[in-house]
């Protein structure tokens, strides 16, 4: 039975090891990989990127919190459109009262001149 | 047995790392993000996560010295997770070259895991979350020896007594690949006779289909437990197409599972079997 296993994990072995020399072998190198190398200004560039996206995403809930705002602002803004629109309809029927009662007031009054002149043409 | 031991734990595989275009410097070429590493099969690919940054740090995005979000690996991009050994997730994934009709006998193909580097703020749903990188992956790795020893001999006195000097020795034996320090270690917490197996089954070409079977080496008739039986205390069906795929080959069924074990035991003390079933096959394709 060994055999078998062994004739097999060497075929597997065969399999996956072909072309191994363009792979790196991992037993041969550290695990933490190789120490930075002198590139600075891409280090630099990277730190610049980092900083960039934390000013997009402080921007961006900038952004929301004002949209929020804004959203606000036009509910409120809506709500003034109609306390405007239902107050000027009040006007608009008290004024037409006024005219009214004025018109029958001034009627009265012609009527009540016309009645004293009336008057005094009899004596 | 030795000879065994030895194939099984110097089993490597040849992988490529590609990173993904989001991650990479804007006008920066794929190939430049690319790194081919072989791979040991019985290791957890996490460990090798510091090294693949290292070799393409210049062309990331993301600062590595200093990032908040999580690294994956995706294979058909579908994330693979880092807790099962290397070996297993292959054998889940890819177990068509097993087949003899498959072009991966061919002399002249190239085996090759092709995985994908990804970065996000958030780990994808099926992965373990890593906050404290490698030492987060060594006590993983020794709660499982610790599962493992209580399956084996009823309880983890064996290995809670391991020294902290010897579990470092064990725990670097996995990174710097050193088997006889692992076996000096191992078989202090293996009994040469157990009475149950810690054994993981899982199912072929799918992640996540995972069972922890409890079985015992020996039959209530005193006849020792054939891989064969596995099937019955899964109450599966066992099929004539069905396989077992361990460490990347196929077991065969009549072989005594403490055998199975002493000899394909992977590094976190458990026995990985991959079943390829005909059905499986046929979801696939």
């Amino acid at each position: 039975m060994e055999d078998i296993l062994i004739g097999r994990l060497i075929e597997r072995d065969i399999r996956e090891s072909r072309f191994q020399e363009l792979f790196e072998d991992v037993t041969t190198v550290s695990i933490e990989g190789s120490e930075p190398t002198s590139v600075q200004a891409i280090q630099q560039l990277q730190k610049m990127l980092k900083e960039k996206e934390e000013e997009i995403k402080s921007l961006k809930e900038i952004i929301a919190v004002m949209n929020k705002k804004d959203y606000k602002l036009n509910d409120e803004l809506v709500s003034l459109n109609i306390e405007n629109n239902v107050l000027q309809d009040k006007l608009n029927a008290l004024t037409l009262e006024h005219d009214k009662l004025v018109s029958r007031w001034l009627a009265k009054v012609q009527e009540e001149v016309e009645t004293m002149n009336a008057k005094l043409d009899v004596v | 047995m030795e000879k065994v031991r030895e194939l099984v734990w110097n089993g490597a595989l040849n992988v490529q790392f590609i990173a993904k275009s989001n991650i990479l410097i804007d006008g920066i070429p794929e190939n430049k993000g690319i790194v081919n590493l072989r791979i040991p099969r019985d290791t957890y690919i996490i460990n090798y996560l510091p090294l693949v940054l290292s070799r393409i740090r210049n062309v990331l995005k993301i600062n590595i010295d200093d990032y908040t979000g999580q690294f994956w690996f995706e294979f058909k991009d579908t994330s693979i997770p880092w807790h099962y050994p290397m070996g297993v997730i292959y054998d889940v994934v890819e177990p068509e070259y097993l087949r003899n009709s498959a072009p991966a006998n061919d002399d002249t193909t190239l085996n090759m895991w092709k995985l994908h580097l990804n970065y996000g703020p958030n780990i994808p749903h099926n992965l373990l979350p890593l906050i404290d990188g490698i030492n987060q992956v060594e006590k993983y790795w020794m709660h499982l020896w610790k599962q493992a020893c209580f399956i084996l001999n009823g309880s983890s006195k064996q290995v809670m007594s391991v020294s902290m000097k010897d579990s470092q020795i064990f725990w670097n034996s996995v990174l710097l690949r050193r088997l006889d320090n692992f076996e000096h270690i191992a078989r202090r917490i293996v009994p040469i006779k157990p009475r149950f197996v810690p054994l993981i089954v899982h199912r072929g070409l799918s992640f996540g289909e995972v069972n922890q079977p409890t079985i015992m080496t020996h039959k209530d008739d005193g006849s020792a437990c054939k891989i064969l039986d596995i099937f019955v205390n899964l109450s599966l069906e066992r099929k004539s197409s069905d396989i077992f795929i361990c460490q990347g080959i196929q077991i065969p069924l009549d072989m005594d599972l403490t055998a199975v074990y002493n000899n394909f035991m992977s590094f976190d003390g458990f026995l990985h079997l991959v079943l390829i079933s005909e059905t499986h096959s046929t979801k696939e394709s």
